[in-house]
């Protein structure tokens, strides 16, 4: 692994390099990287920068309340600990991916701008991140019966020469990996703790080395179990992929139904459920919600390119709507692939569009406004004109997602407002992702 | 704002004490390299230079500007006395974190965390301790504000001192971002090790000074015999100024130099990386004292390995002798240039003998470990999550010695095929093959090395010229003053005959106590039921070994009459002159037995019985093997050792209850005496006295 000096830059600012301590500087989230990242971008200035000069000088002109020039320098102050770091990680021989490497998986930076991850820890074959595949989701604690179906699920995916995306993590993550591994076929592994662990682990480590797999992790590798990095990690699973597969989910609780849920909000990958006897199951819940069930109870019936969205490639605009829509609609009609998309009526589609348009741009909102409350300058976006913004901007402040403060003008996020809450009437209401 | 020349110079006369102090060329240009431009820096200057006044002028700079605590990572083992002033007369808060205060560590850690220390002193084995980097290193590793790395060289693969914990430090180095500024130092280097370290750190200015030492004496000698070199010792240190080193290729010749001095009323201590005293907690303490030892002048010469070299600083050491000739002309350029640094004369003299080639070739073969001992181990890792060594020892046939090598060897590679986490050994996703070139060219290099040290035996020209050139100094000059300059030796080459006759006599007197095996591995005696610690009635005494196996006494003996099959009355004799005059065990044993082999089955009896006969003592084979076993010195470990034995011995009826001598030939581990002792004092016997000619304990 070499790191430049510009990966060495984002990784001071962005990265806890050992346990977090008290009043040790809090690396950047990954939308305040994106926040200073644009900033940067928009002044010309490399990242690396900061470490050849003194930093006050060259943020001259940078006003953020939350990324403040002490944080920076305490952050960049933190050498020591990454040359410490980074000669470990190297030794075990992982490598680091920032949003700038061309190896860096552009699904994650479609999908997610300026929240995805600003660095990823690896190791294994890097460019199978670009290769999507299956998603497999579902606990730790799953039934001899689940494990079994998700090892075949797993071989099958592979057998028909796709990539299984999951979470590394035992119970159903590893069943699935597992079960394609067996079979020779490929897996991306996203971990949300203990890379390298799990990279040297006995079960792992051949695969690696035939570089069958790829093991990535937007945390520092010797960082240990953590719910909430655990569920942060949920949707890179799901936007690393082409279409997901949820094996069990539980009603309302746990890492698998809310990065289910986040999905379906979010309209990231078409969304299937293993079958379930129970109607009061999450998976039946996740289906009245949006999801499809899976019909063939033998993966190996299964044809499993058909679960993904034709149209999936990376530049079209929005992607699932259509497919989300067509499942919605009727409730059990299943998605044609040779049907190709869907015909709707020109204005429905656009509508459809707008109202997507809007749940991102609200989605983006909240998280600008997380932490602290944030400018019309700092919300611009250059796919959103000024009239579109106002209007949406208006929106938001009249279904009370945010605030509207005077002099300056700037929008704060509206307290009991959680992002990933499924109760968030506003935007499942006319949502697509919901009926 | 701090970091211009004269407020530098201020604070120089404030660490010096001296009011009217300037820098030194070269200082200035450092400090504000680091200071100003967050460079990193490679200073190579003679020890004496003033390097520590650079960073401890630095990191007053820095500290004064709100940057964190400097990290000095040197083998020193604490910083000198004058170091120590310097740094207090600076307000330098400086602490050190070594092994010797692991109790201290959380305070320690706690007073950086808390912003009260302004330097850290660690070793370069610390940072190679994956465990203390993670827990120690690591959480106050956010502050560090400057990184000073001390003999430098010795990252490079050409030193002369290669070691694998600065190959670590290479890679820490290497994966320090830009902004952390970095100074190497070094008083030994030539350009082909510069070049190295320049070529694997990258980016980094080298500043260079002259080498040359005026005040040292330089003379070479060839004295093929031991006993020749030890009268010439013996007769000529007492007449050179001051104290000093004498340097050795062994632990067990610096033990041994070290004591024949004694004998004959110089004062003298040996000292190597595991020197022990049991006035003395550790290792680390005891070598503590003996460097004050010396450095306050109060015994004449430390007898040392290459252990005391590195950042060893005494101003007035006055003569640096080499019982036996180092390995390359840079060793002896580190080792002499600790003479004469701050007095007008001093002595380096090389003195070379016959075992000098065999040890080095020796050197040479072991310095990395086998290929099939490296696949052993990566194949035994790849089957697991991760093992301790403890498990890695019961299921590869290695020694623990070896197991550690090889696994020291893989882990400074980058990438490595093993890590060290969490206490476990793990095998990582990288790809490996053993690079048989890269060692190949290394040894080499090695041989080249020797070579040239012979001919700076042999020369005829300036032997500081000689030096000099080695080490790619730019003008060197003759010194006017060395044994070739001056065209006669400069201490006299003769030694009496009688000191000779005396030292040869030393030599076959240089037994060595034979301490056998307390605690037992685990395990390993399901039938003998042996566990855990020996209980205190079943232990061997402290018995004796007369040689050392081909060593320059008896052991050259031993060797050759094991092979003949019978051993030669002289060395009987001389076990049994051992036992009543030198050794005088109390209890004095009663009767004689010895050690049994089905694979020769006389040659020790007959030793033992022939014994027992000089001794005036009944000899009785109270032993018996009842079961073949595998050669005792195929198994490499402990583990090993110990279940190898287990069951193979019985004892006869015959047994007396008195103290017993127990004869064999060759210890190595010393188990088999161990286990033949319980079981003799589990059979009734009295206090079992062990006995053998010589050991072949690889650990000497």
């Amino acid at each position: 692994m070499s790191i430049n000096n510009q990966t060495q830059a984002v990784l001071l600012l962005t990265t806890y390099f050992g346990k977090p301590m008290k009043d040790e500087p809090k690396p950047l989230s990954p939308t305040e990287w994106g926040r200073l990242a644009h900033w940067l971008k928009g002044q010309k200035i490399l990242p690396e920068t900061l470490l050849q000069q003194d930093p006050a000088d060259v943020m001259a002109g940078w006003v953020d309340r939350t990324i403040t020039p002490g944080r920076i320098r305490h952050l960049l102050d933190r050498a020591g600990a990454l040359g410490l770091a980074a000669e470990k990680w190297a030794r075990a021989g992982l490598w680091v991916l920032t949003r700038a490497d061309p190896a860096y998986p552009a699904r994650l930076k479609k999908r997610l701008g300026n929240d995805s991850p600003p660095v990823l820890f690896g190791c294994g074959r890097r460019n199978l991140l670009n290769l999507g595949g299956i998603a497999i989701i579902g606990s730790r604690h799953a039934s001899e019966q689940d494990l079994a179906f998700t090892s075949c699920l797993g071989s099958e995916v592979a057998r028909q020469g796709l990539s299984v995306v999951s979470g590394g993590a035992r119970g159903v993550d590893e069943a699935a990996m597992l079960g394609a591994l067996e079979r020779e076929g490929t897996a991306v592994g996203v971990l949300s703790d203990s890379l390298l662990r799990v990279a040297t682990s006995a079960k792992y480590r051949k695969a690696l080395m035939a570089k069958d797999l790829v093991l990535v992790s937007p945390f520092n590798p010797d960082a240990g179990f953590d719910v909430g990095n655990a569920m942060a990690r949920n949707k890179y699973i799901y936007c690393l992929a082409d279409a997901a597969i949820v094996i069990a989910a539980s009603k309302e609780r746990g890492g698998t139904w809310n990065g289910a849920v986040e999905n379906l909000k979010k309209g990231w990958v078409p969304l299937w459920v293993k079958s379930h006897q129970d109607p009061a199951s999450g998976n039946s819940e996740l289906v009245k919600r949006g999801a499809q069930w899976l019909t063939d109870t033998e993966p190996s019936a299964l044809s499993v390119r058909d679960l993904m969205e034709p149209e999936d490639q990376p530049d079209s605009g929005l992607p699932y709507v259509l497919a989300l829509d067509s499942s919605v609609s009727d409730g059990s009609v299943e998605y044609r692939p040779e049907s190709g998309s869907v015909n709707l009526p020109a204005a429905d589609k656009e509508a459809l569009d707008s109202q997507r348009g809007y749940d991102l741009f609200l989605h983006r909102l909240k998280q600008l406004t997380a932490e602290a409350p944030a400018t019309p300058e700092q919300l611009k976006s250059s796919d959103v004109s000024g009239a579109q913004l106002r209007d949406w901007l208006k929106r938001a402040v009249s279904e009370g997602h945010v605030r509207k403060l005077s002099k300056p003008v700037r929008y704060q996020r509206e307290p009991q407002q959680d992002l990933f809450d499924d109760t968030d009437s506003a935007s499942a209401g006319h949502g697509v992702a919901k009926s | 704002m701090m970091g211009d020349r004269d407020q530098a110079c201020g604070l120089l006369r404030q660490a010096l004490g001296i009011a009217d102090a300037d820098f030194r060329p070269g200082q200035w240009e450092a400090i504000d390299a680091l200071v100003n431009r967050r460079e990193k820096l490679l200073v190579v200057q003679r020890t004496g230079w003033g390097k520590s006044s650079v960073y401890f002028i630095a990191t007053r700079i820095l500290r004064d500007r709100g940057s964190g605590p400097t990290l000095i990572v040197s083998p020193l083992l604490a910083l000198m006395r004058n170091q120590i002033e310097a740094a207090d007369r600076l307000r330098i808060k400086a602490l050190t974190v070594n092994s010797t205060n692991r109790k201290e560590w959380p305070a320690l850690m706690q007073a950086i965390l808390n912003d009260e220390a302004d330097a850290l002193l660690i070793s370069p084995e610390r940072l190679a301790n994956d465990e203390f980097v993670q827990h120690v290193l690591l959480p106050v590793a956010g502050r560090i504000g400057l990184l000073v790395v001390d003999e430098v060289h010795c990252i490079s693969d050409w030193g002369h001192d290669f070691r694998p914990d600065y190959r670590r430090l290479v890679n820490v180095l290497k994966h320090m971002p830009e902004n952390m500024p970095v100074l190497g130092t070094t008083a030994t280097a030539n350009n082909r090790v510069l070049e190295d370290v320049q070529d694997q750190l990258g980016g980094i200015q080298i500043q260079r000074g002259p080498l040359m030492r005026e005040s040292l004496v330089l003379q070479t000698l060839r004295l093929p015999d031991q006993s020749a070199r030890l009268a010439w010792l013996v007769e000529h240190i007492p007449e050179l100024p001051g104290t000093g080193i004498v340097y050795t290729l062994t632990r067990r010749d610096a033990d041994q130099v070290a004591d024949w001095l004694v004998r004959n009323g110089i004062e003298a201590k040996a000292y190597y990386s595991d020197v022990e005293s049991p006035e003395f907690p550790d290792s680390d303490a005891y070598r503590r004292h003996l460097e004050d030892l010396l450095r306050d002048n109060r015994i004449k010469a430390l007898v040392a390995t290459t252990a005391l070299g590195m950042g060893y600083d005494k101003p007035d050491l006055g003569f640096v002798v080499h019982y036996q000739a180092p390995g390359s002309i840079i060793t002896y350029y580190q080792q002499v240039g600790r003479a004469g640094r701050a007095i007008d004369r001093a002595f380096g003299v090389l003195l070379s003998g016959r075992e000098d080639e065999e040890i080095h070739e020796f050197f040479r073969g072991s310095a990395f470990p086998g290929e099939g001992q490296v696949n052993a181990i990566l194949e035994l890792l790849a089957g697991s999550d991760g093992l301790n060594e403890r498990q890695i020892e019961r299921s590869v046939n290695l020694r623990k010695g070896q197991i550690e090598k090889v696994l020291t060897f893989l882990s400074v590679d980058s990438p490595s095929p093993v890590i060290r986490d969490a206490g476990l050994w793990k095998r990582t996703p990288v790809e490996y093959r053993m690079d048989i070139e890269h060692i190949q060219r290394l040894t080499r290099q090695r041989v080249v090395e020797w070579l040239e040290v012979q001919d700076y035996i042999d020369s005829r020209e300036c032997l500081m010229v000689f030096l000099a050139r080695v080490l790619d100094d730019e003008n060197p000059r003759p010194c006017g003053k060395c044994a070739q300059c001056l065209g006669r030796p400069v201490v006299a080459e003769a030694y009496s005959h009688a000191s000779a006759v005396e030292a040869a006599r030393f030599l076959r007197q240089s037994e060595l106590p034979l301490e056998c095996r307390r605690q037992v591995a685990k395990d390993a005696f399901p039938q003998y039921g042996f566990s855990g610690n020996l209980p205190e009635n079943l232990r061997a005494e402290t018995g004796r070994v007369l040689s050392r196996w081909g060593d320059a006494g008896w052991g050259q003996f031993v060797a050759d009459d094991k092979h003949a099959g019978r051993f030669r009355e002289e060395l009987v004799c001389a076990l049994a002159e051992m036992i009543r005059d030198r050794w005088k065990p109390d209890p004095m044993p009663t009767w004689v037995t010895c050690v049994p082999s089905l694979s020769r089955p006389h040659l020790v009896p007959d030793l033992a019985q022939r014994l027992a006969v000089l001794l005036g003592l009944p000899f009785v084979a109270a032993v018996t093997k009842v079961q073949t076993n595998e050669p005792q010195k195929l198994q490499q470990n402990r583990f090993r050792q110990c279940a190898n034995l287990d069951g193979v011995f019985k004892i006869t009826d015959d047994v007396l209850p008195g103290p017993v001598l127990l004869v064999d030939d060759m210890v190595n581990s010393t188990w088999t005496m161990t286990v033949v002792a319980a079981l003799l004092r589990q059979a009734g016997a009295g206090p079992v006295l062990p006995v053998a000619l010589a050991t072949t304990s690889a650990r000497d």
